[in-house]
């Protein structure tokens, strides 16, 4: 009796998260935002209003951001670069990253990809990974952030959004 | 007879006759599938980084294992159980746990993603972590009940499991969340392992062991009623502890770039929110010694002038640094194999202690057959030269 007891207590902790995850969600549509149209992976939310220029998608602690603006001159690299020195450094406490990545999406767009660690002002422990594409005539930020050892959990759906993202 | 003997303690977890044998093995095999596959994933990020990680993890665990398998003093735990235990918290608890990363979608759901970020990692990972890593350890009792006689063994092996956890766990961090590259992990080392290596899940889950060592515990008279609000306060105490740990507060690291003597302010920071609960475990396990060695005197007294125990052998035995400097005397004196019987007549005088705190009287035949077999050992060792004039003592 002990045996079947803690057996079914970990099957519902353990499985039961997904499912009392789903129920309490709400799928999520298609996200335009100009030129831009990211299609949400399951269990992934909406948060907040989209706008023409930012939408934010949220699957729990995950938020993916999602800024769109016009061509940058030099390109993903400084467009990164200047996501890093004008978004992201202002909002830590502590900010560290890697070094920029070139590397092609899968609908076509060059782009720059780095991943960072930081503590934000209000003194959370955050991971976060950052691709900034760019085509001829539009530019957009993904900036995936999660608590510390979240991230890696939803770098699948994250990847998929990403590189399924029409630009 | 001598089965009667061996029936009663040094088990090893391979109980193919125990259902929770084989759901242990089952929630193992899963999650050494499921996280073989995951650190495989993060290995492709940086494979020198990665085989660094490990290097680095053995270094600060191996001494540690040690530290832990050997704080019982009278006791040792069977190794096949130590390794299950330490196995659970690496593959099990940690696969488990990320099958529950959904509890955080529904904290973000039911309040907000802000708020989940903020605070999810502090309300539900240490419920849900220190349920899993605990669930393991009742799994090892109801496979070797014989082998959790106390506090001090439930936290052997919580602390081996907990620290299995913190090894997974700190290679994910490190290649994640560190970044992977070589400086990353050695950074990562620093923080997570170099200022604060010593508090987290060892003790966590060591305190959970220890809540249901007591629960279990056939050394206790007071009836188990009473003593579960212990037990629930020590896994409360686990559980809040971590909580803390994860909580966005108390945190004073140096802002970065961090440079020079600023990294020496990272054991400071972390020591606010670890020393505490470290200091309140030391405490525990000091009384928990005291608590084992009362246990050793009440057993065995009863046990003197009847063949298992002298009075002068219960003089030493009680006392774990006379019992090995006895060891090391008869070596000198009567050479390696003296030794090694000595040590070999220690070990079954306690496992005497342990068989007469179970039984109901004094002639239960498993305890006549305990006792006959130390008085053999100890027949074995006077007819080697040089032994009798070492086993005296002084």
């Amino acid at each position: 009796m002990p045996v079947v007891l803690v057996t079914v207590l970990v099957v519902v902790v353990a499985g039961g998260a997904r499912s009392v995850a789903d129920a309490t969600s709400t799928e999520a549509g298609a996200v335009t935002m100009g030129a831009v149209r990211v299609q949400p992976q399951p269990g992934w939310q909406q948060d907040g209003p989209v706008t023409p220029t930012v939408a934010r998608l949220h699957k729990g602690p995950v938020v993916l951001e999602i800024s769109v603006a016009g061509p940058v001159p030099g390109g993903p690299i400084l467009l990164a670069t200047l996501y890093r020195q004008q978004r992201l450094e202002p909002a830590f406490s502590q900010f560290a990253t890697t070094s920029p990545e070139s590397a092609l999406l899968r609908n076509g767009a060059a782009a720059v990809r780095f991943t960072y660690v930081g503590i934000s002002a209000d003194g959370v422990s955050l991971e976060g990974l950052v691709v900034a594409a760019e085509t001829a005539d539009t530019s957009v930020v993904f900036d995936a952030r999660a608590p510390s050892g979240v991230l890696a959990g939803a770098l699948d759906d994250i990847r998929e959004m990403v590189e399924g993202a029409t630009i | 007879m001598a089965a009667d003997r061996r029936s009663l303690h040094h088990r090893s977890i391979f109980q193919g006759r125990q259902p929770a044998f084989w759901v242990f093995a089952a929630f193992l095999a899963y999650g050494a599938v499921r996280m073989i596959v995951a650190l495989g994933q993060l290995a492709s990020l940086s494979r020198s980084g990665w085989a660094l990680s490990w290097i680095l993890l053995v270094v600060y665990a191996a001494p540690l294992i040690l530290l832990i398998y050997y704080l019982d003093l009278y006791e040792r735990e069977p190794v096949s159980v130590a390794i299950a235990a330490f196995l659970w918290g690496a593959f099990a608890a940690t696969a488990l746990a990320l099958d529950a990363g959904g509890w955080d979608e529904v904290l973000a759901n039911l309040t907000t993603p802000g708020f989940a970020v903020r605070w999810g990692p502090s309300l539900t990972a240490p419920v849900i972590e220190e349920f899993l890593k605990g669930a393991g350890l009742v799994l090892l009792y109801l496979i070797v009940r014989d082998e959790v006689d106390d506090m001090m063994d439930g936290f052997v092996y919580g602390a081996l499991c907990g620290l299995g956890f913190a090894v997974v766990e700190d290679v994910v961090y490190f290649m994640a969340g560190f970044g992977g590259t070589p400086s990353g992990v050695l950074e990562g080392f620093y923080v997570r392992v170099v200022s604060s290596g010593l508090y987290g899940h060892v003790l966590y889950t060591g305190l959970v062991g220890t809540a249901i060592g007591l629960i279990v515990t056939r050394r206790d008279p007071t009836p188990t009623r009473e003593r579960l609000p212990l037990a629930a306060g020590i896994i409360a105490l686990a559980v809040l502890g971590h909580a803390l740990w994860n909580a966005p507060i108390l945190a004073l690291a140096p802002s970065a770039p961090v440079h020079g003597a600023a990294w020496l302010w990272y054991p400071v920071d972390l020591a606010i929110k670890g020393l505490p609960l470290l200091l309140f475990v030391l405490v525990a396990l000091r009384l928990a010694r005291n608590r084992e060695r009362r246990w050793l005197d009440a057993a065995l007294q009863a046990e003197v002038g009847r063949g298992g125990v002298t009075a002068d052998e219960l003089a030493v035995l009680r006392v774990p640094a006379r019992r090995r400097a006895a060891v090391r005397t008869m070596r000198a004196r009567g050479g390696a194999a003296a030794g090694r019987l000595l040590g070999r007549l220690q070990r079954e005088q306690i496992d005497l202690a342990m068989v007469a705190s179970r039984v109901a009287a004094p002639d239960a035949p498993e305890l006549v057959a305990q006792r006959r077999y130390c008085t053999s050992l100890r027949a074995a060792l006077d007819a080697i030269p040089g032994a009798a004039a070492a086993a005296q003592p002084g």
